[in-house]
């Protein structure tokens, strides 16, 4: 896939009602600072806890004006009881995520787009994993809303040339780029043969609170295919010849849906969350409808 | 096992390209998808072509090779030689044409062909039926539908060549109808060469083998011989060269069996030759041609030919004068009248007279000869007393049924006065007025008479049309004649003999003594497979004698070269020796062929 992705073709409308979102976390989470959400490691007091100093992008509302009046410095007052979580999201942009129309790279980085927007609002801070075989680039954390543009080009960028294979494996390295816990989104197709078991119980060993986000085209949710084909992987280049039949798609529905199944049964014994969206799905029903109702976004 | 078509193993080739569906990698539109993680698990087996370049194992790929060399195999037509068995109905069509008769194939080819069909009716499994079909001018079924093998072999054994050409179509016409519905039935025609069979007429649902026995058959023979009577004998012989080369022989000529001449004949190749005798002796009834030459044939070397003989009656007419009745005989055809006065009558008269005719006259005693006694004075003869004169009053009645009466309309006839006749016990009325006895007939012995109790002075007879019916309808039956409407006639051909009125019987003498008999009434004469001169006799016995030849003179082809076995019909065309007493086991295959597309239907759609 080449170009760039229009990641800013959000309607306003739908970018005012993310700054009403928030990402949900089923537990304490363990972050680099104080946020809006519960810290695990300062237990449950609502009590001020510290100042910190103002950065760029911080939300003005938390500077502490009886400090600046005093010592002309902008601190920001840190509370015991909320702390700021950072929101790795793992996109997988290798080459089986051009596919689809509209094709899954673009479903997966406006998803990225969105909850990055969401966890930026939220003042969380948004790092960005790209991933095929390895983790080939990384956005380091970013907070503040100011940070939602580098965020966004980074996504286009990572997004615009999907390339290379699926190696779940690469995701044990998300471990230890955010060991010390946080909030895992992993946004991919699943369609590997690579143990995307291990890749995920990696990031939960890292403390991750993981968050999967299946993303399949219309047409390896619904093939139509008729008549004598050379199927070919984008990834392997291994091919196959078939004949559309029937039956034949009959028997690859059903093994599709014993592959979905298999997934979700992993995240629902790991609690890591699950949702499979389609890439012709509108996003504003994905983000604000399916991810709330699967507990992901409230 | 017995390949009978080998050549159609050459069709295994088409093997060759289903191995090269599973060699080649077929050219399939590309289409690039995200991951062919799902497919694999759900195409398996169900690939028509294994998408390799090498040659992989594959079920498909060896199953629809076994259903290629299946059907391979029973396009080949094998068949098991283990047991001389044959397990379909067989028809057997023997070809009776004359040019089976020939020597080529010991003894003959005719012979031949029977000892081959023996062979098939010897080699018939259970279940399994045979008809033999005697192919000549008129085909007829010898033995339809049997298993029992002395049946068969006594059919087979009755058939005889004939002369008549062969009549392919009708004869395959009645094979069609003898295959039995649903069963698989096997024509073989054996004929020869000659015959120039090679296709068949019409189309039969079964195969079709000819057998074609014997080569190219030298052959130098009489194609005819016409005779001619009256003050000199005539004959023509006309020799023809069947044959593949020229050809010269003596030409033996025989009248009466006595040796009158002897010629040289040479005649080229298909050519023909004609020898004429035109001063045979007068009287002579019989002539015989030979050719000494010994070559393929034997039964066209000889032809008889029967000379035709006047038929004459002679009539002895004793009258003082009678108008009507001289004129009446006079006219009658064939009849050479002889009038003699009542005074000057003796019996030495009547010596050579095929009837005597009394007018007016009773003699003494009846002649040797048949009597026709007209309007005869009173007086007694041989127990038969004529009385007085008597008036007519009443209507004449005639028996229709009388050979005597036969066609004579006696209605419009008038009669004034007839005789009273006491007639014997062996003569019957044929025509009475009243109780007078008109005209009475009668046989004593080998001697006929009959008797006309009023003289035609008396009447108008004469006058009437029946009158010269009636005098025909006598003088046959007093004298009868044999008539044969064909004197010559082909080997194996129907004879019709219209004998006189009155016989019961006929007997035909064949040239080799055996007699037939033939009643009423008197069907074609058709026993006439013998070459030779048949001799008719009546009983009761007519005026002469009658004969007529029989000669083996056919329209027939020079051999023509090519295969000896041609099969037609179901099959395609090949040659090839039948062999009779073999298993085809073709079925098997095709049964095997079925069940491979089955389980290859299943292992590409169901499994």
């Amino acid at each position: 896939m080449t170009g760039t992705i229009p990641l800013w073709d959000f309607d306003p409308q739908f970018l005012r009602k993310l700054e009403h979102v928030a990402l949900v976390s089923r537990h304490p989470v363990a972050g680099p600072s104080t946020g809006p959400r519960r810290s695990t490691r300062h237990g449950s007091s609502a009590e001020f806890a510290d100042f910190r100093e103002y950065a760029p992008g911080d939300d003005l509302r938390r500077v502490d004006w009886n400090a600046y009046a005093r010592l002309d410095r902008l601190f920001l007052r840190l509370f015991t009881a909320e702390e700021i979580a950072t929101l790795t999201i793992f996109l997988d942009h290798s080459g089986s995520m051009a596919f689809g129309d509209p094709s899954k790279a673009l479903m997966a980085a406006r998803l990225a787009a969105a909850f990055s927007y969401v966890a930026l609002f939220g003042h969380d801070h948004v790092a960005v994993a790209g991933w095929s075989d390895a983790i080939r680039e990384y956005l380091p954390p970013q907070t503040g809303t100011q940070s939602v543009p580098r965020v966004w080009r980074f996504i286009a960028r990572l997004m615009a040339t999907p390339a290379g294979r699926t190696e779940f494996s690469s995701l044990r390295m998300g471990g230890p780029l955010r060991r010390g816990g946080g909030l895992a989104l992993v946004i991919s197709d699943f369609l590997s043969d690579s143990d995307w078991r291990a890749g995920i119980l990696a990031l939960r060993a890292g403390g991750q609170e993981v968050t999967v986000v299946q993303v399949l085209a219309p047409d390896e949710l619904r093939p139509d295919l008729a008549g004598d084909w050379e199927l070919r992987d984008v990834e392997t280049d291994a091919s196959i010849e078939v004949t559309g039949t029937s039956r034949l798609l009959r028997e690859y529905g059903e093994r599709l849906g014993r592959h979905l199944d298999a997934l979700r049964e992993f995240c629902r014994a790991h609690r890591v969350g699950y949702v499979l969206v389609s890439s012709d799905e509108r996003l504003e029903d994905t983000l604000l409808q399916r991810l709330q109702s699967a507990g992901i976004v409230t | 096992m017995t390949l009978l078509a080998p050549a159609a193993l050459l069709l295994a080739v088409v093997a060759v390209p289903i191995v090269l569906l599973y060699v080649l990698r077929l050219r399939r539109p590309e289409r690039t998808i995200s991951s062919t993680l799902l497919w694999p698990h759900v195409v398996g087996d169900m690939q028509a072509n294994a998408p390799w370049q090498r040659l992989r194992p594959s079920i498909l790929l060896i199953l629809q090779v076994l259903v290629v060399l299946g059907l391979v195999l029973a396009l080949a037509q094998p068949v098991l030689s283990r047991r001389a068995v044959v397990t379909k109905d067989v028809i057997v069509i023997l070809d009776q044409s004359f040019s089976m008769r020939a020597r080529d194939a010991a003894p003959t080819r005719f012979a031949t062909a029977q000892a081959r069909a023996r062979a098939i009716a010897a080699g018939l499994s259970s279940g399994s039926v045979m008809s033999v079909i005697g192919m000549s001018s008129q085909p007829h079924l010898a033995v339809a539908e049997s298993s029992d093998q002395s049946a068969i072999d006594h059919a087979i054994d009755v058939l005889a060549p004939e002369s008549a050409a062969p009549n392919t179509l009708a004869a395959l016409s009645l094979a069609a109808s003898l295959a039995r519905e649903g069963e698989r039935t096997e024509a073989i025609i054996f004929t020869d060469h000659s015959s120039g069979i090679k296709a068949l007429p019409l189309s039969v649902p079964f195969t079709v083998t000819i057998e074609r026995i014997g080569g190219v058959r030298r052959d130098l023979g009489i194609a005819s011989i016409d005779v001619s009577g009256g003050k000199k004998t005539s004959a023509v012989v006309r020799v023809h060269n069947y044959g593949p080369a020229p050809a010269t022989s003596d030409l033996d000529l025989f009248a009466d069996g006595q040796l009158a001449d002897v010629r040289t004949v040479s005649v080229p190749p298909g050519g023909e030759q004609a020898e004429i005798w035109d001063s045979l002796p007068a009287g002579v009834r019989v002539i015989r041609a030979h050719l000494a030459l010994r070559d393929s044939m034997t039964a066209d070397k000889t032809a008889w030919a029967v000379v035709p003989a006047s038929q004459q009656r002679r009539v002895l007419l004793v009258t003082r004068g009678g108008y009507f009745l001289q004129t009446a005989l006079s006219l009658q055809p064939g009849v050479v009248l002889q009038t003699v006065d009542p005074a000057s009558y003796s019996l030495s008269k009547t010596r050579g007279a095929d009837v005597v005719v009394f007018d007016g006259v009773l003699p003494h005693r009846l002649p040797g000869a048949p009597a026709l006694l007209v309007g005869p004075p009173s007086g007694r003869v041989d127990g038969i007393r004529v009385g007085a004169e008597r008036r007519i009053n009443s209507v004449i009645l005639a028996s229709q049924s009388d050979p005597v009466m036969r066609y004579v309309d006696l209605s419009d006839v008038h009669v004034a006065r007839a005789r009273s006749v006491s007639l014997p016990i062996w003569m019957h009325v044929a025509a009475r007025a009243g109780t007078l006895s008109l005209v009475a007939a009668g046989q004593l012995g080998d001697e006929r008479l009959a008797l006309i109790s009023f003289p035609m002075s008396d009447s108008d007879w004469p006058l009437r049309v029946s009158f010269p019916i009636a005098m025909r309808n006598l003088l046959e039956y007093l004298a009868p004649s044999t008539v044969v409407t064909t004197p010559a006639v082909n080997t194996g051909s129907p004879v019709e003999i219209v004998p006189p009125s009155g016989t019961r019987t006929l007997q035909i003498v064949a040239p080799d003594g055996s007699t037939s008999t033939l009643r009423p009434p008197f069907p074609p004469f058709t026993v006439t497979q013998l070459a030779g001169v048949y001799r008719v006799e009546t009983e009761p016995p007519s005026a002469s004698g009658v004969l007529f030849a029989a000669n083996n003179f056919s329209r027939q082809s020079p051999d023509a070269p090519g295969p000896d076995t041609i099969q037609v019909g179901r099959r395609s065309a090949g040659i090839g020796r039948v062999v009779p007493a073999s298993v085809p086991i073709e079925w098997a295959f095709c049964a095997l062929v079925v069940a491979l597309l089955s389980v290859e239907w299943w292992v590409a759609f169901k499994r």
